[in-house]
Parts: C-alpha cells; structure tokens; sequence
C-alpha cells in the first residue's frame, strides 16, 4: 500500500511540476511590457501614419519575441483552460484579468482625456505594477503549494 | 496488474511522472522533461518511445538541425488510460484488497 501512496505522491508533485516552471519567470519581462506599452501609446501623439504602422508592427513582434522567449524559457506551457489549473492559481489569473480590464478603461479614458503620452504611462505603470503582482504571487503560491518540486 | 484500471505501460514510475506532467500542461519539451525528472537524455528517449508507439503522446519536432525543440503532448487515449490509472491507484488505497 505503501507504493500506491508513494505512486500517488509522485504522480500530484509531477503535476505541480509545468506551475512551477511559471513561478521562475523573470519578473523583468513585465517592465519591458510597461515599456512597449508606453512607447506604442506614445507613438500616436505623433499623428503619423507611417510611425503609427511602424509602433503596431513593432509592438506585436515585441510582445511575440517575449512570449516566445518565455516559452522556450519553460519548455512547457501550462493548460491553455485555467478551469484545469490548481484553484489557488485560478483565484490569481481571475484578479489579473479583472485588473487587466480595469487598467484597458483607465488607459483609454486617460489617452481620451489627456493625451496618448499619457494613456502610455498609465499602461506602462499599470501593467508593469499588475504584472509583477501576478509573478510574485505566483511563486509565492510555488513556494508554499509545491516545495518538493524538482527543478 | 490487480486492479483492472491499472496500466503495466504506465506504472513505472518514469512514466507514470512523464504521464502526469504531460496530463497538466498543454505540452511539455523534452529538455523540461528530462531536467524535471532527472533523467539521461537516453533513457528519457527510451520511455517517450514506449509511451508514444503506445499511442499515449504525441511528438512535434519544431525544426530539423541544431536548435530542433522536440516538443510531447498527451494524447486523449493516454490522458484516459492515466486517468484511469491514477482513479484505480485510488481505489487500492481506499479499499485495500483483503489478505487471502
């Protein structure tokens, strides 16, 4: 009976094992994210097309070349459906994505208000500040739910 | 195997591993796997073979050469036959067979 426990404990630990990876993140990537948000934003007070093209253009490929740098970072991605992930991490990704909503309506009501220079640094804090949060919440959950993880 | 739940393939606790890492991701490389599980390159070669002539994951080589990504995914059989491992495990521990 031993060995079925011992099975099952090996089986719950392997499982936290892709969470864990996340919790390693580098928290400068949502810096750099603040960063790229405040630049695309910032580029449309220049009202030119052809700067406004070249802000889209490179904002996507930046927002690719770090989802793509995280991802071979991992080497493993969680569930695509968070209805699958541990309950604790779902509790965080609901508070992000309300966040993120909350940040997308004060971006665009400060740039509707003020200007795009500073809808960008709205976007720049906030994403950067909820990022962070995210991340670290995140590993703390690591820390706490899944110690004995091997990585 | 006692219990008819109870998979021979999956049961070695490499697999077994192998199986509930892949279970709770989308998919999983093969330097993740092999650096999670402590395992040589070799001998997490030979048991992905198993698994996947088995027909429980699936293999996607990203590109041919020096930076290839070779990148696993568990297939619907293999999250079932897991599935029903892990509830047969369950079960063995919730009811114990009786001493004959």
């Amino acid at each position: 009976m031993e060995n079925t426990e011992d099975a099952l404990a090996e089986i719950e630990s392997a499982r936290l094992a892709p969470y864990v990876a996340v919790a390693d993140d580098p928290l400068w990537v949502w810096p750099a994210i603040g960063l790229m948000n405040f630049v695309f934003l910032a580029s449309f007070e220049i009202d030119n097309v052809a700067v406004s093209i070249v802000a889209i253009i490179a904002y996507f490929a930046g927002i690719r070349g770090v989802s793509g740098f995280m991802a071979r970072r991992r080497g493993v991605q969680e569930p695509m459906n968070p209805r699958r992930w541990p309950a604790a991490l779902r509790k965080v990704m609901l508070a992000y994505a309300a966040a993120v909503a909350v940040g997308v309506v004060v971006v665009v009501g400060t740039f509707t208000a003020v200007n795009f220079v500073a809808g960008g640094l709205v976007a720049g804090v906030w994403f950067t500040v909820i990022g962070t949060t995210y991340s670290l919440r995140w590993r703390r959950w690591a820390e706490r739910s899944a110690p004995s993880v091997a990585r | 195997m006692r219990s008819a739940g109870l998979n021979a393939l999956i049961h070695s606790p490499k697999r077994l591993r192998i199986m509930a890492i892949l279970s709770s991701s989308e998919s999983a490389d093969f330097r993740f796997l092999r650096d999670t599980l402590e395992l040589k390159d070799a001998d997490l070669s030979k048991q992905m073979s198993a698994l996947e002539s088995s027909g429980y994951v699936s293999v996607n080589k990203t590109r041919p050469g020096a930076g290839s990504v070779t990148r696993y995914r568990i297939t619907k059989p293999g999250r079932t036959a897991f599935e029903s491992h892990t509830a047969a495990l369950r079960e063995l521990i919730d009811n114990p067979p009786s001493p004959t």
